[in-house]
């Protein structure tokens, strides 16, 4: 299976080409939106810390930022610092320079002199960087070359039906065709993660799997939060709905029957090919940066309630099982596979129809929340900071 | 003469079946695996589309199946024909 993409300079294959304009702390996140708005091209996030972080969580951050720039789609960055932060802009920098080799540059908003001089070096900086990333062209290369992000939100009692099982279809022949496939959202294991357990690779990954899900489980109990109301949260239980454990078993049939080859942490990029678990929250948005950070150049989202978010880096294709919310919300929802439920379509069928959409938006085919411009992102913070309350 | 629904069963060991339109107390109910009718009961609540409908008895304590694995465990009883959802399943997972 081919299709085609844009090469970079670290043997990596990009499905869109963007220059990023990165914020190292939040204080950078407006100077940031202002240059990105300024220049057609690029795609900004918003990053909701990088400062006032310790221990575990600076490094989560780090490791964050530095997949958002080194994923695929990203021809270039230029990194937004203030200068004070605990992110250290200038240590983003030589660390996508060092590993990458993809072009990169940073400004500072305390060096340069305030908001106005960084904008007028950033743009300057950005459109330069569009210039030259407007001069390579698609090249024919294997499917191999691409990870996929799978990730549900709002879901129903269809997502477990029709939705996820032809995503999960989609999973297994691209994992056969040598891609990798990303399956995360770590509280839809809880319940199922038995089913996994039993296609992990080795002890290792076994026992990484079991590790994750029970550190989770744990946090709940000791925390003494009831999980319902996250999940199953309002809408899944309205959606018919009623325990975790339906959720999980629904949830993870995205994913396929493959064997699972590496649990990777938030936002890290898999050594390994093939399926891999990513520890995600279950809240869509930050699941979905952390698995482009990994290096996903595609999302496929499954919706039972219906969702219109996208993403500024990588696109997301997404489909629902449910009829009533494809025809209320087909502006933001891509594909139908309602037909399962009705018994009218198998999972196969409904599948190579998904599979013929993955190959149309690699090619370069926009999904409906690309051309509407929705570009939610939202970085995991595993620590809040500190106040009583 | 009440219409004839549908519902689903994903598993043949499952206890509960998904319906698939809106179902109202009274209504027969037609219980679906792999496309064919397996079994067809009386519905004792009104079901919304997509909700579940208990296909066999389950005592209160008892672990109820869907997908062929267990989903949660029944906090009340429930009869042939009962929607089953919040008020009468709850999970195990997640807590003490």
């Amino acid at each position: 299976m081919k299709i085609k993409a844009y090469k970079r300079p670290d043997g990596k294959y990009g499905i869109r080409n963007k220059v990023l304009i990165l914020p190292s702390v939040g204080c950078a996140n407006e100077t940031t939106r202002l240059i990105s708005e300024q220049v057609q091209g690029t795609t900004y996030i918003t990053n909701p810390k990088g400062c006032g972080q310790i221990g575990s969580s600076v490094e989560l951050m780090h490791r964050t930022l530095i997949g958002l720039a080194l994923n695929p789609n990203v021809y270039g960055t230029i990194i937004v610092g203030l200068g004070c932060e605990t992110i250290q802009a200038y240590d983003l920098y030589e660390e996508v320079k060092k590993r990458s080799n993809k072009p990169v540059e940073v400004i500072s908003i305390q060096r340069e002199g305030g908001t106005l001089k960084t904008i007028q070096k950033g743009i300057k900086l950005a459109r330069k960087m569009v210039e030259e990333m407007s001069k390579i062209e698609r090249e024919e290369v294997d499917i191999s070359n691409i990870t996929l992000a799978t990730n549900c939100g709002g879901s129903d009692a269809t997502s477990g039906i029709a939705a996820n099982p032809t995503l999960g279809y989609c999973s297994d022949i691209l994992i056969k065709e040598g891609a990798t496939v990303f399956l995360g959202e770590t509280t839809e294991f809880i319940g199922a993660e038995h089913i996994l357990a039993r296609r992990t690779k080795n002890e290792k990954v076994r026992n990484n799997l079991l590790t994750i899900v029970k550190n989770l489980e744990n946090e709940f109990i000791r925390l003494g939060i009831d999980v319902r109301g996250a999940n199953p949260s309002p809408g899944n239980i309205k959606g018919g709905l009623s325990t975790l454990e339906e959720k999980s078993l629904g949830s993870i049939m995205k994913g396929g029957t493959s064997i699972i080859n590496e649990v990777v942490r938030y936002g890290e990029i898999p050594k390994e090919k093939g399926l891999i678990i990513m520890d995600t929250p279950g809240y869509d948005i930050e699941s979905v940066t952390g698995m482009v950070a990994g290096g996903a150049q595609i999302c496929v989202f499954t919706t039972g309630r219906g969702t219109p978010i996208g993403n500024p880096i990588i696109p997301l294709i997404k489909i629902t099982g449910n009829k009533q919310t494809y025809e209320n919300m087909s502006d933001n929802i891509d594909l139908d596979v309602s037909d399962i439920i009705e018994g009218k379509k198998g999972i196969k069928e409904c599948g190579e129809m998904l599979l013929q959409e993955i190959i149309d938006v690699c090619n370069g085919k926009l999904t409906k929340a690309e051309i509407y411009g929705f570009s939610e992102t939202c970085i995991y913070r595993n620590q809040e900071t500190w106040c009583s309350w | 003469m009440p219409s004839i629904k549908k519902a689903i069963l994903l598993n043949k060991a499952d206890s509960v079946a998904t319906a698939l339109s809106q179902i109202q107390k009274g209504d027969v109910v037609d219980i679906i695996y792999n496309n064919e009718t397996v079994n067809r009961l009386i519905a004792l609540d009104d079901i919304e589309i997509y909700h579940k409908i208990a296909v066999v008895p389950i005592q209160s304590g008892n672990n109820v199946y869907k997908y062929g694995e267990v989903i949660g465990k029944a906090i009340k009883s429930i009869e042939i024909g009962q929607c089953v959802h919040i008020d009468n399943i709850e999970s195990v997972r997640g807590k003490k």
